[in-house]
């Protein structure tokens, strides 16, 4: 083998460690990118999950101080539980935390001789066309004392059953 | 045996050798910056994801009525005993309002509540909306998450 044939090896070799590097960088840049988008996305749904829960807590102190909401044929309510189309109206509650707006929707007691007001909250967040959180709530006439309020569920919509 | 001789190539592999320092020289200046950056990033996105997580686990704390029980007209929680591994959790001056005025009858729909600092004495309607900063120990980063926390009846 004569040595002249070596011409120029070490350019093409270093020309193709250079490829390489840049593709190994390339990959190192797709990851961050996307370790960056996985950041905002966990943010964005904390604000959402929030903004909900919010909302639909601030709809059931409402109900506490308001003994109107949820009464039978309340028409700030529905008779029936809302579609995930938007915009649901009527619209009960509107409030806005972490920078998110959520509108909360009610449904009111189907017995209108019952005292205690059974009534189910549904909250949207603006950006979504799907319900977020479903609570289902009790209020409880007392005689003597203020009125109070029994949780009996909680859905968080998006994860296990739909609301 | 072929004898290879030596004049036959003046000064070709120096040329290349010089060539190829360079270049490698580069690339391997790329390479280092490249990974720093790239490790800095990885740091800071890993810190941002630990304060989420616990800026999480400071909302539920605050909400939980446990852990935390409502208190009327309060200007801040305590985080005293909240495991904050390694970031600093706090609720700023103000960072707690009170839903106020509160209807004082039948409401029209949509209805938004009002909130106001709370302050010692106020009016309270057992509603408030709490602001929770959590931040690195260096200050790198920084979360804020707002929740609403009920009076439990």
């Amino acid at each position: 083998m004569r040595l002249h044939e070596e011409d120029g090896q070490a350019l093409v070799l270093a020309l193709g460690f250079l490829i390489f590097v840049g593709l190994v960088v390339g990959a190192m840049l797709t990851l961050a990118y996307a370790n960056e988008l996985s950041t905002q996305r966990l943010g964005d749904q904390r604000n959402t999950v929030y903004a909900a829960d919010g909302a639909t807590d601030a709809a059931i102190q409402l109900g506490l101080v308001d003994a109107t909401v949820g009464r039978y044929g309340d028409g700030r309510c529905q008779a029936t539980l809302p579609s995930s189309a938007l915009p649901p109206t009527p619209i009960l509650l509107t409030t806005t935390s972490n920078n998110t707006a959520a509108n909360v929707v009610c449904t009111w007691s189907s017995d209108a001789l019952n005292v205690d007001r059974s009534v189910t909250f549904t909250t949207f967040v603006a950006s979504q066309p799907t319900p977020v959180v479903q609570a289902a709530v009790i209020y409880h006439f007392h005689l003597s004392g203020p009125m109070t309020v029994e949780v009996t569920s909680w859905t968080y919509c998006t994860h296990g059953p739909s609301c | 045996m072929r004898r290879v001789s030596i004049d036959s190539e003046p000064g070709f592999s120096l040329a290349e050798l010089l060539v190829t320092i360079v270049i490698v020289g580069v690339t391997f200046t790329a390479l280092l910056g490249g990974l720093m950056t790239s490790t800095s990033v990885s740091s800071l996105h890993r810190k941002q994801a630990a304060a989420d997580a616990v800026a999480r686990s400071a909302a539920e704390w605050v909400k939980d009525s446990v852990a935390n029980p409502y208190f009327p007209c309060a200007t801040t929680y305590s985080f005293s005993s909240f495991p904050a591994n390694g970031f600093l959790v706090s609720i700023p001056v103000g960072g707690v309002e009170n839903w106020n005025p509160a209807p004082a009858g039948p409401v029209a729909a949509p209805y938004t509540p009002g909130f106001e600092t709370s302050q010692p004495g106020c009016s309270d309607h057992g509603l408030q909306r709490i602001t929770i900063v959590v931040r690195s120990s260096d200050s790198q980063v920084s979360e804020t998450v707002q929740v609403i926390k009920r009076v439990v009846s």
